[in-house]
């Protein structure tokens, strides 16, 4: 292994390591102001909300027509197993499928 | 240590377990599970991925590029447990569209987050002073 490429993937971990357990070490030496506590719970679910609905809505980029964007349906189809099945991976699979099906039909 | 196998997944199969079965329900051991399980995975389907990655000529044919969305969107449904949640992620979602459409960069997550978060902290505040003068914290 090419030592360089060695420390860069070392110091890569170390610094994901530092910004996941800075914060528990600093919440745990100061208490944490309330509203920011607060806050804090929406967080999650934002970020979420921000990693699906661009990739769904504007997967080109730009905002397309829901009735032509195949990624709508596939999500809806997506969405509609979790609820009958229950199962997060079989939404995954039934989505997926879904996706390359409207491909092959559409585009 | 729990804190560096703390990726998108296994924090949200954690917080799901946490809430359906309680807290104290060996929330480090199930942490720890999670987490080594991605982890493990992970780098399993990377080494197939730089070894085989030649032979799908076309991701897309195959709806891979779906297969992010479709299960981040699997983990956001079981979280929207609230009529507050709903709208803080009503409110994330159209920031994050409306911002990755109109301004370059990745700066839709955090426009998305500062929305999102600033919707649930009114809607917490509009709840608490509807319900008068009552004492402690939810």
């Amino acid at each position: 292994v090419n030592p360089y490429h060695l420390i860069v993937i070392l110091a890569m971990g170390a610094v994901t390591y530092a910004t996941r357990v800075g914060f528990f070490g600093l919440t745990r030496q100061f208490q944490l102001h309330p509203l920011l506590r607060r806050l804090l719970e929406y967080v999650p679910l934002s970020i979420l909300a921000a990693l699906i609905f661009p990739a769904v809505l504007a997967p080109s980029g730009n905002l397309e027509s829901p009735v032509t964007n195949i990624y709508v349906w596939a999500a809806i189809v997506t969405s509609a197993a979790l609820l009958a099945a229950r199962r997060p991976w079989v939404a995954i699979i039934v989505g997926v499928a879904t996706m390359v099906l409207l491909r092959q039909v559409v585009g | 240590m729990l804190a560096f196998g703390m990726v998108d997944e296994s924090y949200l199969v954690s917080v799901t377990h946490f809430r359906e079965h309680g807290q104290d329900s060996g929330s480090r051991h199930f942490m720890l599970a999670s987490a080594s399980a991605m982890y493990f995975v992970w780098a399993a389907s990377s080494l197939a991925g730089a070894m085989a990655g030649h032979a799908i000529a076309d991701p897309l044919k195959w709806g891979l590029d779906f297969a992010m969305p479709a299960t981040f969107l699997t983990l956001l449904l079981p979280q929207m447990v609230s009529l507050r949640l709903l709208v803080v992620v009503v409110v994330a979602a159209t920031a994050a569209t409306a911002s990755y459409v109109l301004v370059p960069g990745k700066w839709y997550i955090l426009i998305a987050v500062v929305a999102g978060t600033a919707a649930g902290l009114l809607l917490e505040t509009l709840a608490e002073a509807e319900s008068g003068h009552r004492r402690g914290q939810a």
